[in-house]
């Protein structure tokens, strides 16, 4: 990690328009992102979206959820009193799992882009 | 790498860890809170319980692994290195009052057990729990308080699981409370239509337990979800356990198997105030005026019952007020009865028949888990505020005495407030998590995920957020006439709202001398319905002051430079790969 910093505060040297520049190109330092650090951003945002729509969306719809009952409960309260908690939780351990496997991919490669290198050898990884 | 980390890592296995975080999320206040409410709002408590469970998943995702990736850094720690000292001290007392709001909670919980269940005085169990609590956060280190809560979570567990498993096995002879669960709801609602039908209900008063928003607009429910869940994610006592795990992973995993640990418990939550609800419309209302059971005496003489508008403390009183009222009872009707929301699961052996010797039994572990979390509450602070700096040597002593100081003035100042009767549990609670969903949570969540963040920006976010909630807080809770008579035209009360509290107000303005104590009690109770921003609850009031602090973060920190150096430092260490999977 030590060495990547060393790097980087050698590329600032650059000019005044190149500074201006890099925030277009992809894997720049000014972005400050590892093609981990996208996986991982990826990943929390899918789970986000996916609590937003369990447990903010969702609930609005109560009252036409209860049509339905499960063992006598409506399912707009069965929802929000298990169900959804419930989703929650494997949305957690699920996410937990993936994160673990980017975590065992990503290990052991640079921490951050090197300037220069496009990192080529890393795409494949990326796309994953 | 050494000057970033913060010590050791602790022996706890994730386990340990997750089971002690399960108790912290089950602690004396959030159970009879949550029970009290969920008994009282029928479906629209709900929202509560999905705002606890999105607490723990922001915090999984957007916070804790991270901040570990980032040296093993509290909250406080973090916005030390990452924004600097000012926003360090700002964080910091940030954190101090909204833990102070939590702990007021948890003490308000313990002084209410120990008066149901042993009789003793609210002043002295305030007092008595106040010094335990000093005694022991600073006696004990993180990980021998994380170990006793680990072991606390099964008797927990248990004793909230007894009074819906009974009553399962009872019925159908299978300890499956779910079983059950649907027939409690369907009767719930039949009585209902029958209490309606004998007139023992008010049609007016009377909140159908399965009908959503009956209590507040969808929109308010969400909010509440959200305030809560932003708060919960950025609490110092609930990320320090995951933030001090072997691993980033172990991070996650200790979080997740919390929540795992903790949903098992939760789910009693819920049937467990259905059958107080049900027990109340069943057993209770209909009764005759003058069969008080002896249990609802006793929660009378603690000022915790009311009948016809007295404390329930004898036949005789409850018969004189009953007499008294307009249409004068023989029955007791729904809005006769009052029970306080925070000792309906004290109430609950009571009201549905159960065996009395639940009261103690439910009061010592809830007792026990109000205590183990107080003490958590406050080590938790006392080292999040303790290693700002990380400075070695005479200037980390100087902070570490800080820190125990200010942690101390928190216990004193939590049991004080707690002594005044602010709010009931829930609402003290959601209070806590919306200042920390105000304050912190933007600087926190922007310092990991926008690396254009600025320190000035996260000062000002911070300041603005929690600035904007506590006005609203405080403002609804003890300026309401005030904060109307400023936001009238923002207020979302109806046409007859609004005519009781200009009445309340006239006969105040009329009155002096002792009425006029009385009349302005009366008003300040009107002026609380009425008092609201577009029909805002204060509990969800986080999310309006996350709002303001990441809009002024937004805006600060795109017109100052970016940060660099050390700054620049933690955020690359932060996005770097995962060395320690």
């Amino acid at each position: 990690m030590t060495g990547s910093t060393g790097q980087y505060e050698t590329h600032t040297g650059g000019g005044r328009k190149l500074r201006r520049l890099r925030h277009l190109r992809h894997a720049s330092p000014g972005d400050l992102s590892s093609p981990y650090w996208r996986a991982t951003r990826r990943l929390a945002v899918g789970v986000v979206v996916t609590w937003a729509i369990v447990a903010l969306a969702l609930p609005l719809a109560s009252e036409q959820l209860d049509a339905v009952s499960i063992m006598g409960i409506p399912l707009g309260y069965h929802f929000g009193a298990q169900l959804g908690l419930i989703v929650i939780a494997v949305l957690m351990l699920l996410a937990t799992r993936r994160q673990h496997r980017h975590d065992r991919n990503f290990a052991g490669e640079h921490r951050l882009p090197l300037p220069d290198a496009a990192t080529p050898s890393r795409q494949p990884a990326e796309a994953q | 790498m050494s000057n970033l980390d913060r010590g050791p890592a602790p022996a706890l296995t994730p386990t340990t860890s997750a089971m002690a975080m399960a108790a912290d999320g089950l602690s004396g206040a959030i159970v009879l809170g949550l029970v009290g409410t969920l008994a009282a709002l029928g479906h629209d408590g709900l929202a509560l319980l999905l705002g606890i469970a999105g607490g723990w998943l922001l915090s999984i995702t957007l916070v804790a692994p991270h901040l570990h990736h980032a040296g093993r850094f509290g909250t406080t720690a973090f916005v030390a290195r990452r924004f600097g000292r000012t926003a360090a001290v700002a964080a910091g007392l940030i954190a101090a009052m909204c833990v102070a709001v939590l702990l007021a909670a948890e003490f308000k919980a313990l002084a209410l057990v120990s008066r149901v269940a042993f009789g003793v005085e609210p002043t002295v169990a305030l007092a008595a729990a106040a010094v335990a609590v000093v005694v022991l956060a600073l006696a004990a280190r993180a990980d021998s308080v994380t170990r006793m809560q680990a072991l606390l979570y099964i008797p927990l567990a248990a004793a909230l699981a007894v009074p819906i498993v009974l009553p399962a096995l009872a019925a159908v002879g299978v300890p499956v409370p779910q079983l059950t669960y649907g027939a409690v709801l369907q009767s719930i609602a039949a009585l209902e239509l029958k209490l309606l039908g004998e007139e023992l209900a008010d049609p007016v008063t009377l909140k159908a337990y399965l009908r959503p928003f009956t209590s507040s607009t969808p929109a308010a429910s969400l909010l509440v979800t959200l305030s809560l869940a932003l708060g919960l994610a950025v609490l110092p006592h609930l990320l320090q356990r995951p933030t001090h795990a072997a691993s980033a992973h172990r991070a996650r995993l200790t979080l997740a198997l919390g929540f795992v640990f903790l949903l098992l418990a939760m789910l009693a939550l819920p049937p467990l105030a259905a059958a107080a609800r049900h027990g109340l419309l069943a057993n209770l209302v209909g009764a005759d005026v003058s069969q008080l059971p002896d249990w609802l005496r006793a929660l009378g003489a603690a000022g915790l019952a009311q009948v016809c508008g007295v404390d329930a403390v004898s036949v005789e009183a409850v018969r004189t007020a009953c007499a008294a009222l307009p249409d004068a009872p023989t029955r007791l009707r729904l809005h006769d009865i009052e029970i306080a929301r925070d000792a309906t699961l004290l109430a609950l052996p009571g009201l549905s028949g159960l065996p009395m010797f639940l009261v103690p039994v439910l009061a010592a572990a809830i007792g026990a888990a109000a205590l183990a979390a107080a003490v958590w509450l406050v080590t938790a602070l006392r080292d999040d505020l303790a290693v700002p700096g990380g400075h070695a040597g005479e200037a980390g002593k100087a902070t570490a005495a800080l820190a125990t100081l200010v942690a101390m003035l928190v216990v004193v100042a939590a049991a004080t407030w707690a002594a005044t009767d602010p709010a009931d549990l829930m609402t003290m609670l959601a209070w806590g998590l919306a200042l920390a969903g105000a304050g912190l949570a933007p600087a926190v969540v922007a310092g990991i995920w926008w690396h254009r963040a600025t320190a000035a920006g996260a000062v000002l976010g911070m300041l603005a957020g929690f600035a904007l909630t506590a006005y609203y807080i405080v403002a609804t809770r003890y300026f309401a006439v005030p904060f109307y008579e400023t936001w009238a035209a923002f207020s979302n009360a109806g046409f007859g709202a609004v005519a009781d509290f200009e009445a309340a107000r006239d006969v105040w303005a009329a009155a002096d001398g002792a009425e006029r104590t009385a009349a302005a009690v009366l008003l300040d109770t009107e002026a609380r319905r009425v008092a609201n921003w577009w029909g805002l609850r204060s509990i969800g009031s986080g999310v309006l002051g996350a709002g303001l602090g990441t809009l002024v973060l937004l805006l600060v920190s795109a017109v100052t430079p970016r940060p660099s150096g050390s700054a620049r430092l933690l955020i690359e260490r932060l996005r770097g790969g995962a060395k320690d999977a």
